[in-house]
């Protein structure tokens, strides 16, 4: 044990270290007992380390072995819990995404040819390019790619999206377009394109609705604006929107993107084309054109 | 082998994640890694973070063998949380440690370390060399000539470091965490109105 006598704090010093009182006063008492004066032994971390060491390999020892996938839902989990974004954006990111990766996969794997989420994206809510530069919304797109490839994997039906389009193709502006393009091109779910106003009490509606239980919904302010529903008949209201959406989709009526991980010859074609291709899909499907 | 990691944070080499995290996050994740040898990485964080508290309290409390005794103890509450981190909710390792060290020593050794504990949760949240700053404080309890010494710098140079270091971490947790989570976290040593009233009392 070393010791050391020389000089301690003065107040003066401590008020320009900016530490809080409820440490100073705790300082001066560990200070009036003289413990200042002593530093344990260099060892000590080491030796206590050795001292944990059966608890861990204990705690090795029972932990399931892990699959690749439970890695990168580990993984997951971690880069939710370090990654820094500003709180209220923060806890609906990490509510949204960890109930579509944990609960949603679970009840898509429990009920086959149910997907884990529906999504419903209208453009008038959520502009297409918000999608890359908002951080939330780049975590809860992480956690759906995440959860298809899982799904997909296991055999399970992945994500099902529905993007509502404005009413004009002219709406969109270039940014808007290629954003369109990018996630055709890099997209995991299965997704649809409806017309405005397709679906009565569906425009202007953006939401994850998961486990066809739990109702994320988001608004549009200045920007994206969060909202988790509690009520239940609002998420009623949610299953009643998706099943109609459901039967829109069997029908033909809404246009198939991507289905089975795969996307639609004409959404290659689109893709393929640029621009103008993509122009060209968004207007047959505001049209209504086959 | 410290000089040599404050000179590869002083190059900008990229730190494990982890060292940025709570303490109490950083059991659950102890708990959580599949790998023993990331789990030993990380629970030498976590022993690092508090043992010089513990082994402070064991000398207040005039264990005989404070060494011995801050091991036995910091073991035993690891194990004790394992089984429990399973099924609850895992922020309430400095709760459980304080809480074993009561009944191990006594409250008034406790007492004396307890806000030294709850705020070493959180210095990690700053980046490394301000963590270490801050650290330095706790560890030679606001003994300037030994911290200065640490930095292997005049006591001005220190003074000046410890103030950007803990002004930063207060500013950071007033503006990240809130209350409500900062008492859950710490039995209510640590909130907002603690944080906010700095400085030595006129």
């Amino acid at each position: 044990m070393s010791e050391d006598t020389t000089r301690v704090s003065d107040p003066a010093e401590l008020g320009n270290a900016e530490v809080p009182r409820f440490l100073i006063d705790a300082g001066r008492r560990l200070q009036d007992r003289g413990l200042h004066r002593i530093q344990p032994p260099s060892s000590l971390v080491e030796a206590t380390l050795t001292a944990c060491e059966h608890a861990l390999r204990d705690l090795g020892s029972s932990v399931e072995e892990k699959t690749g996938d439970d890695r990168v839902h580990e993984w997951f989990r971690e880069l939710l819990a370090v990654r820094p974004l500003p709180a209220p954006e923060f806890a609906f990111a990490r509510a949204a995404a960890l109930s579509l990766v944990e609960e949603g996969v679970a009840f898509a794997l429990k009920y086959r040819g149910s997907p884990p989420a529906y999504a419903v994206e209208d453009h008038c809510v959520t502009e297409p390019d918000w999608w890359s530069e908002h951080e939330f919304l780049s975590t809860w797109r992480m956690a759906c790619d995440l959860a298809d490839r899982r799904l997909v994997n296991l055999g399970g039906t992945p994500l099902r999206r529905v993007v509502i389009l404005r009413s004009r193709v002219e709406d969109y502006n270039e940014r808007q377009i290629e954003a369109i393009r990018l996630a055709l091109e890099t997209g995991t779910s299965d997704t649809y394109w409806l017309p405005h106003n397709a679906v009565a009490g569906l425009h202007n509606r953006d939401f994850a609705l998961v486990a066809r239980s739990k109702l994320f919904e988001i608004k549009r302010g200045a920007g994206p604006e969060f909202v988790v529903a509690q009520d239940i008949s609002i998420c009623r209201e949610a299953i009643r929107m998706c099943d109609e959406l459901d039967r829109l989709a069997q029908s033909g009526f809404a246009r198939r993107i991507r289905a089975a991980g795969r996307l639609a010859p004409e959404a290659i074609n689109a893709v393929e084309s640029g621009d103008t291709g993509i122009r060209e899909l968004l207007a047959k499907t505001i049209m209504g054109l086959p | 082998m410290l000089e040599w990691l404050r000179w590869l944070d002083g190059i900008g080499w990229p730190w494990q994640d982890y060292q940025r995290w709570p303490l109490d996050d950083l059991v659950e994740q102890v708990i959580r890694e599949p790998s023993l040898e990331r789990k030993r990485k990380m629970w030498a964080e976590v022993t690092k973070r508090f043992c010089v508290d513990v082994w402070r309290a064991c000398i207040d409390y005039s264990s005989r063998t404070p060494a011995h005794d801050t091991q036995t103890l910091v073991s035993a509450v690891f194990s004790a949380m394992v089984p429990r981190l399973r099924t609850e909710r895992p922020a309430l390792f400095t709760r459980m440690l304080m809480r074993e060290m009561e009944e191990r020593l006594d409250r008034e050794a406790v007492e004396q370390v307890r806000p030294f504990i709850c705020m070493r949760q959180f210095l990690h949240y700053l980046p490394p060399r301000q963590a270490s700053d801050a650290a330095l404080l706790l560890d030679h309890v606001f003994n300037w000539a030994a911290v200065a010494g640490e930095m292997r710098v005049q006591c001005e140079e220190a003074n000046r470091r410890s103030a950007k270091a803990w002004h930063d971490l207060v500013t950071l947790l007033l503006s990240d965490f809130p209350d409500d989570e900062l008492r859950e976290r710490t039995g209510g040593v640590v909130n907002h109105a603690a944080l906010r009233d700095r400085g030595v009392r006129p």
